[in-house]
Order: C-alpha cells, then structure tokens, then sequence
C-alpha cells in the first residue's frame, strides 16, 4: 500500500516534469522567434508555438485529473497532502506561461514582426524569461534556496524595465504598431516572470 | 476553575513491566473536542483509561507523574466521583441488553439522581437521544430492547446514555471503529455540537476521522506524544518526520 502510494505520487511528479519540458521549448521557441529574421523560419516557429500550447493544455487537463484522482484515492495529509497542492498549482503556473507564449507569438503576427532591429532588447527579455522559469524549476523540484533570490531579482527587474516603458509610451505623441507589440510582449513577459516567481516559492511546500 | 480539563505531566505507566506510557506531558482545553491519535498499540487506550482510572482494575499497574483532571489529582478525588463526571465509552457498544432503549439511557441520571421528576427523566432521555440523532429513529420504540438496533445505532445509544450522565469530560475510545459511513458521520456531527457542554478526547488511529471533527491533535507514538498542535497545523504542516509517517499510512 505504502509503495503503491509513493509511486504514484513519484509517478505524477514525472509527468509534471514533461509538462515542464514542454513550457521550457515554448519558451525557447517564443525566444527564437524574437531573435529570427528568416520568414519561413519564423513561420514554422509560430506554427511550433501554437502546437506546443495545444499540447500543453491536454497534457495539463491529464495530470489534473492524475492528481485530483490520486487526492481522491489516497486522501493525502501532511507533507503529500501539500506536495499535491503545490503540483497542482505549478501546472496552472506552466499553463499560463504557455499561454503567454502564444499572445507573443500572436502579437508577432499580427501586430508587428518582433524580431526587428528597433526592438532587439526584447531579445535579451526573453532570455531573462527562459532563465527565470529554469530557475524556478530547479527551486521548485530541487530545493534550490539561491534560485528563488535569482528569480526575484530577475523578476523585479523585468518588472522595472515594464513600467519605464509604459511611462515612455505615456510621453509619446503617437503610438507606432512596433511599439504596441512590444508593449504587448513586455506585459506578456513580465507575467511569464511572474509566474516563475509563483514556481519557485512553491518550493518550501514541495521539498 | 482550571482553563484545562486535562492537565498531564511526566506520565510513566507500566503493566506487569512493560512500559505502555513514556513521560507523556499533555494539556487539553476545556470544552475542546481533542483527538489522541496514533498506531495501533502506541498506548492511546491505555492513556484514555488512566484519566478515569479504569486502568485501577488492570493488574500490574505502576504510574508516576502528575495526572489532574478538571484540576484535581486524580488521585485525590473518589475514583467513583471521577467516573461520574469523566464517562467513557467505548470501541465496542455495549448498551444494557436486558435494559429497554429508554432504561439504558435513564440509568446514569436515576444513579446519579440527576433529574428528580419523570417528567425530567422523559427530557433527559429525549435530549441525549437528540445529540446522538438517534431520536428520530427510536422514539416509537423506547420500551423496544438494544438488540432491536443496528451496531451504529447501538453504538450511538451507548453515547446517548454517557451524555445523559452529564459528564464534564468524554472519554471515547475508538467508537466509530466497527459502524458504517452513515453511523460514523452521525456520531461525528454529534461530537462537533457537544463542544460546549463537554470537553471530549477522542482516541483514534484513522488520522482522516480526526481531521474531520479535531480542534487539536496529538500523535502518541511508543508511549510517547511526538507532536501536538491545532487540527488543521498538524494536518497541513507537520513538523515531526513520524507524524508524516503517520499521516501517509506508513507507521
């Protein structure tokens, strides 16, 4: 019983470990797409993009139901009963993030291409980003005290170059359709840092 | 008056040698529903008999440390007198079998002389039956005989006539371990509305069953009390390894 019991719960952990695969491509995809400047690779990237948020969200309903059914079966107290909670929590966090990934490839299509010169530091955002949630990741499943600092610190700077922004447009006369895409893609990745932020102090209730 | 119904200190209690209770130090609120939780053969039962002194009729008993219930020694106090303010019931129903349903719930109060009118004996045995929600089912039967009952109902009757003893503390040993969901649930609503007419110690080892009616729990492990806290901190946070353990089914 006791076996049966821990690996299940093992078992959830895994798979909740592919959902985190799959958010960690999205993300790299959503970086390459702001870097590319080739069509049709940047086409393909879009198109990887929204499958990859497909199947995100099948893989989240899936081990949703894993988790909710294992709490029902086992009636988890203690330290499997927060392990559960945490999990729980950690999918919706991927599955925002995936969801923002989307909105910036949406806004690449049909606002403005991202990846043009004048927006380039959205380069280095993204980057910020990847490292934000890989961090989170490894407080999360690791235990790693100094990466939730990491992720705060990245988190409060991305949230710092947000705001400026949004004070530079409210002095601009007239709003360009690249600066509207990159609005939209700052806020998208400043909630991207957000939710790693939520990731990595859902560590304490994990390890 | 003392702010504790139960205030325990340094308990050792061996049987025949064997030590059953190891320095067990322990406080328990008035009217607070407290349940002891722990594995089989920890010591839960044997530390519930020790409040009234059941455990007096075990041979071979050595105790030390300080016991005082409703703050006194319970070696101070007639045992008898004890008994009558501190009931327990226990895992098995044991109602009265040559006693009808009301009998079996009037005994208590004609012994102790609790009521001095039929007329209050009638109110007495229509408010205990009431608390145990056993009323509905066996007002037309009163002069009906226990073995007419099912377990649970039996078992809510033996709680019914420990309720009509008007005790200032109830002792329950395990008593939902052999009834049905529905009997279970029954005694579990009945315990929550008790709270502030008595203060009830719930022994049990099905760790769900205290989440769902404990304000405080304590886990008693190979005589010892490991950890102890509010319900709902010992449930989400525990701090102790064992009591995970325990929480996980693996003690």
């Amino acid at each position: 019983m006791k076996g049966d019991r821990a690996s299940n719960l093992a078992s959830l952990e895994k798979r909740a470990r592919r959902v985190h695969e799959v958010t960690l491509e999205l993300l790299r995809k959503t970086h390459e797409l702001v870097c590319s400047e080739d069509v049709e690779e940047r086409e393909k990237l879009i198109k990887d993009v929204e499958d990859g948020v497909a199947l995100l969200d099948v893989l989240k309903r899936d081990v949703t139901e894993a988790l909710l059914a294992y709490a029902v079966r086992y009636q988890p107290l203690g330290n499997d009963f927060r392990r559960v909670h945490a999990l729980l929590d950690v999918l919706y966090d991927m599955f925002r993030i995936g969801r923002y990934c989307r909105e910036i490839a949406l806004t690449d299509k049909y606002v403005s291409r991202l990846s043009d010169e004048s927006l380039k530091d959205l380069r280095k955002l993204t980057e910020l980003s990847i490292r934000a949630y890989e961090k989170a990741f490894e407080a999360f499943f690791e235990g790693c005290r100094e990466c939730v600092d990491v992720v705060k610190e990245i988190d409060e700077k991305v949230d710092k170059l947000y705001v400026d922004f949004l004070k530079e447009i409210g002095s601009m006369r007239v709003v360009e359709s690249k600066i509207v895409a990159k609005t939209l893609a700052l806020r998208h990745i400043e909630r991207i840092v957000d939710h790693s932020v939520s990731i990595a102090m859902g560590f304490s209730s994990y390890v | 008056m003392s702010l504790y119904a139960v205030e325990v200190e340094d308990l050792h209690l061996r049987i025949k040698g064997v030590e059953i209770l190891r320095g067990v130090t322990l406080r328990v609120r008035r009217n607070t529903l407290f349940v002891l939780m722990g594995p089989s053969g920890s010591g839960k039962s044997t530390f519930l008999r020790t409040l009234n002194r059941l455990i007096d009729f075990v041979d071979g008993v050595e105790l030390s440390g300080l016991v005082k219930v409703l703050g006194q020694d319970i070696y101070s106090v007639d045992p008898y007198d004890l008994r009558r303010r501190v009931v327990l019931v226990s895992q098995e129903p044991n109602p009265f079998p040559h006693m009808t349903i009301y009998d079996n719930v009037a005994l208590p109060a004609r012994l102790n002389k609790i009521v001095r009118t039929k007329r209050e004996l009638d109110d007495l045995v229509r408010w205990a039956l009431e608390k145990v929600m056993l009323w509905e089912e066996v007002k037309d039967r009163l002069k009906s005989y226990p073995h007419a009952l099912s377990g649970g109902q039996r078992q809510r009757l033996c709680l019914a006539r420990a309720l009509a003893a008007k005790p200032e503390i109830l002792l329950l040993d395990e008593p939902t371990a052999n009834i049905d969901p529905v009997n279970t649930i029954k005694i579990e609503e009945s315990l929550k509305s008790l709270r502030d007419e008595v203060t009830v110690i719930m022994v049990t080892h099905m760790p769900h069953q205290a989440v769902r009616v404990a304000d405080h729990v304590a886990l008693l492990h190979s005589g010892v009390i490991v950890e102890e806290g509010p319900a709902m901190e010992v449930f989400m946070s525990p701090k102790k390894e064992v009591t995970n353990e325990f929480l996980r089914g693996a003690l």
